[in-house]
């Protein structure tokens, strides 16, 4: 996975991720959920795989219960691979087995990609324009300092005897404020490196697509296309 | 398309997504209370409304963008830079929530192209917040595959989120923005120096 | 053979004349009272904008800058920044060098070769591949500087470098920068507030006052800001015994890194002014962190006889935390209102703003104030409230003396007025004048976590 080209990877993901949202098929998503959690599990470390296995499943038996508890009609259930699920349960494990594997589909492309590298490929596979470029990775690289400011601006508003209740105008504006400074002092750094959207620059790392890419393209998505059309019961 | 693109510069680019990540860091602080929320809620199979109280949050940078930059497009690809740093800062929905960040970018940009992108203000904020509030429904619908539901429940989803997003994205994106305006610190852009 | 820039420019309603000329090879320095222009001076010397320009024009080797694209501008001249958190766009140094000459448009295969060159020029080959957050300050504007090494530029312009290093971490930034400028033969003009950091490098000087900036040299300089120390207010330290102790510390040491600092046991009573001085990285600011309970300690802390264990609110009600930046600390729209949201009523802030002298300033954004405005504004609001400690972290960082001595003088107001008050600060000469006493952090008992573990 850690191979392949990240435009293709991103795309392919999304579109199947997409096939998926358009219907109700519970192999489709076993299929997808078996098959994502195991390439997961080869590049997470064991424990973020069970984490990510714990999370999913808070939201997965969330939304079985909504979807036990709510069914529209109270269809007949059936039997599936010898299994008798009224309609409600297997209206409830269509919606789990979908957070599953949209869970692990995504964590998949998380795991094996960084952000840099989405977006050089972004820039030389669909000519992402460098000032969207190099605009989002500065933002994504200020991220640390995020939470200290958050923290900060709360001690101020409560240096100056006043609360900082989560979510109002008055924790929230001088946040802002770094916001629009930041990308200020950013922009002129940057800029005073040679940086400008408008003349033609190099790439000292090339991204391209190779067969393998194709590989994973066609047979991802020809395996959910197939799953899909694949007489359900 | 690539000429609107071209409009934008580096600067615009990094105060988006600043800000998407600072409202990102701010939804954070909420998470843990909907992941207990929606674990009470398990029992009784409501637990698809716990974030729904927060979900507005999600269509803030896409607003305020809107109205600090004032220009077509503003609002849709903040909320789409903002899903894709998403992608990155943990969301391990991965690749589809790209997916979600155009749909509800469509919605909050639908409130600026309301008049023609000529000024922003409550109209065009809160038209946003009910057209984000609906194409997110919607897709809400596709994705999670709630059409099966009953309708009392999705119509309870569907209040719940519509208020979260007028609150949210309206009412403190409106709050927030124009005390920046007068403080100075948007004199760089069109909502700042309507201010003055 | 030059940069020359003969003009007039616009500063909040001001003219300046400028004539300043900088050959390769020759290094000066830029100086001048906070607030007055010098960055807006050397972001016109980049060609980074016009703005502002009324009269005549920035030139390189007779060529004006401002005509040229970005990345045509960095063979001449490249800037430096002095808050060094924000000025990467990518993860590492390696990959930030990687920008910079794919800016330039340089061919892939040429560019290993020269960003390995710069590195080590700079001497932090060994960080090349580290993500440039976990780098300290000092680190950083290494790498910056290896920004401007990569990209050939003629001439280095920069604005206060060390403003965030101690007296170390700076001494190496200026042996890297002599090195460029006689080895590389490159011109470096820098903005500095403390004519100490280049005492033995820089010795002209462009002075910038009210209307002009001129050429003078460091003695001149140095000659006036003694003039200036001999006109300044005295310093009134009432010192009257309290009864009660405000902090109260035994036993108390903090981890910093793979050290500890060992506190003397003291109680510290109302009235008083502690400065806490030390080279960058000691634990100054990991101090005043842990009296608000950030970060974890080891001993007792009693603040108002209260142990201080986690950070709350609660502990905000009786103590207060003047940040470096103020303007991270702004909350208000307007100036008035910045000094109102706290305990002051309307003839308060009215009195303040006098004091202040900013009564004409009331209705303006605390943003467009001037920077040393600004500071005194941001440390006033925090003097009305009623409070047993008030913790101020570098009050005078990227001061000049005048402000710097009245930023201090309001301190020493506030702990007269029966506060005690614990002021960091890097200027030592400062602290000596104004507080009852000085911790210096460097003098502290240093030891290594493993030493103190075998002690018990």
């Amino acid at each position: 996975m850690r191979q392949l080209n990240p435009t293709v990877k991103f795309s392919v993901i999304l579109l199947v991720g997409l096939i998926v949202s358009f219907q109700n098929n519970l192999r489709l998503n076993l299929i997808l959920v078996i098959l994502f959690a195991t390439i997961t599990a080869v590049y997470l470390p064991i424990l973020k795989w069970l984490r990510l296995w714990l999370w999913l499943s808070l939201a997965a038996i969330g939304v079985f219960f909504s979807g036990y508890f709510f069914l529209q009609e109270k269809t007949v259930g059936g039997q599936w691979y010898g299994w008798h699920l009224s309609g409600q349960t297997r209206y409830g494990l269509q919606l789990a087995t979908r957070i599953y594997s949209f869970g692990f589909l995504g964590a998949s492309f998380a795991a094996t990609t960084t952000l840099p590298a989405l977006i050089e490929s972004l820039q030389q596979q669909l000519h992402l324009p460098p000032q969207f470029a190099y605009g989002i990775m500065a933002a994504f690289h200020v991220a640390p300092l995020i939470p200290p400011v958050y923290r900060q601006t709360q001690l101020s508003l409560w240096s100056r005897g006043l609360s900082a209740p989560w979510l109002s105008a008055r924790l929230m504006t001088p946040l802002l404020v770094k916001s629009v400074r930041w990308s200020e002092i950013l922009a002129t750094a940057m800029i005073s490196r040679g940086f400008t959207a408008e003349a033609p620059r190099t790439h000292f790392k090339k991204y391209q697509i190779q067969w393998f890419d194709w590989l994973f393209a066609v047979s991802l998505i020809g395996l959910t296309v197939g799953v899909t059309f694949w007489k359900s019961f | 398309m690539t000429k609107k693109l071209a409009k934008w510069s580096l600067k615009d680019v990094i105060m988006v997504g600043i800000t998407a990540l600072v409202f990102g860091v701010i939804y954070l602080g909420a998470v843990h209370v909907g992941v207990y929320l929606g674990v009470l809620l398990t029992p009784v199979g409501l637990a698809v409304l716990a974030n729904e109280f927060i979900f507005g949050v999600w269509f803030m940078a896409a607003a305020f963008a809107g109205y600090v930059i004032q220009r077509p497009g503003a609002a849709l690809i903040t909320e789409m830079i903002a899903a894709l740093l998403e992608v990155f800062m943990g969301n391990f929905y991965g690749p589809i929530v790209f997916v979600s960040g155009f749909v509800q970018g469509i919605g909050t940009e639908a409130g600026f192209m309301s008049n023609g992108y000529h000024r922003a203000g409550w109209p065009q904020l809160i038209i946003g917040a009910i057209a984000a509030t609906v194409t997110s429904f919607i897709w809400g619908i596709v994705r999670a595959s709630f059409s099966g539901l009953q309708w009392q429940l999705l119509a309870a989803i569907f209040v719940i989120r519509l208020l979260s997003a007028l609150l949210f994205s309206a009412v403190i994106v409106k709050v927030v923005c124009d005390r920046l305006a007068k403080m100075g610190v948007l004199s760089n852009y069109p909502s700042g120096a309507t201010q003055r | 053979m030059s940069l020359q820039a003969k003009l007039t420019f616009a500063v909040e309603q001001r003219l300046v004349t400028v004539d300043l000329q900088l050959d390769p090879g020759e290094a000066r320095g830029l100086y001048g009272p906070s607030g007055i222009g010098k960055s807006t001076l050397l972001g016109l010397l980049a060609g980074q904008s016009t703005a502002g320009i009324k009269q005549g024009q920035v030139l390189y080797e007779g060529q004006p800058i401002a005509a040229l694209t970005a990345n045509q501008r960095v063979a001449r001249v490249s800037l430096m920044f002095q808050n060094p958190d924000l000025q990467f766009c990518t993860a590492t140094p390696r990959t930030e060098l990687y920008f910079c000459l794919e800016n330039q448009a340089i061919p892939p295969a040429e560019m290993a070769a020269k960003v390995s060159w710069a590195l080590a020029f700079c001497g932090i080959a060994q960080l090349a591949d580290q993500p440039l957050v976990t780098l300290s300050g000092g680190e950083k504007q290494l790498v910056a500087l290896a920004c401007c090494v990569v990209l050939e530029s003629r001439y280095l312009l920069l604005d206060e470098p060390f403003a965030n290093l101690d007296q170390q971490t700076s001494q190496q930034l200026v042996v890297k920068l002599q090195q460029l400028q006689q080895e590389r033969h490159l011109g470096v003009l820098l903005i500095d507030h403390r004519l100490a950091n280049t005492s033995n490098w820089i010795d002209q000087w462009y002075m910038f006052t009210d209307q002009q900036v001129a050429l003078t040299t460091r003695q001149h300089l140095t000659q006036q800001a003694e003039l200036l120390q001999q006109t300044l207010p005295a310093v009134t330290k009432k010192s009257e015994a309290a009864i009660s102790s405000v902090l109260t510390m035994s036993q108390f040491s903090l981890p910093v890194g793979q050290r500890a600092i060992v506190f003397p046991d003291v109680a510290l009573a109302a009235g008083q002014m502690i400065g806490i001085t030390g080279r960058s990285g000691i634990g100054k600011s990991t101090f005043l962190k842990s009296l608000m309970g950030l970060g974890p300690h080891q001993g007792q802390l009693l603040l108002n006889g209260r142990r201080v264990k986690k950070c709350r609110r609660r502990l905000f009600r009786e103590l207060s935390w003047v940040m470096q930046n103020p303007q991270d600390q702004f909350i208000a729209v307007t100036v008035a209102q910045e000094l109102g949201s706290g305990s002051l009523n309307k003839q308060g802030v009215a009195k303040t703003l006098h004091q202040l002298g900013l009564s004409d300033k009331a209705d303006v954004s605390p943003f467009l104030l001037s920077q040393g405005q600004q500071r005194r504004l941001a440390v006033a609001s925090f003097l009305a409230r009623p409070l047993a400690l008030l913790l101020v972290d570098e009050p005078t960082y990227g001061q000049d003396q005048a402000n710097a001595w009245q930023l201090m003088t309001m301190s020493r107001h506030k702990a007269n007025q029966q506060t005690l008050v614990l002021v960091v600060s890097h200027d030592q000469c400062l602290l000596h004048q104004f507080c009852d006493d000085v911790w210096d952090l460097n003098q502290y008992a240093e030891v290594t976590n493993a030493a103190i573990k075998s002690d018990r």
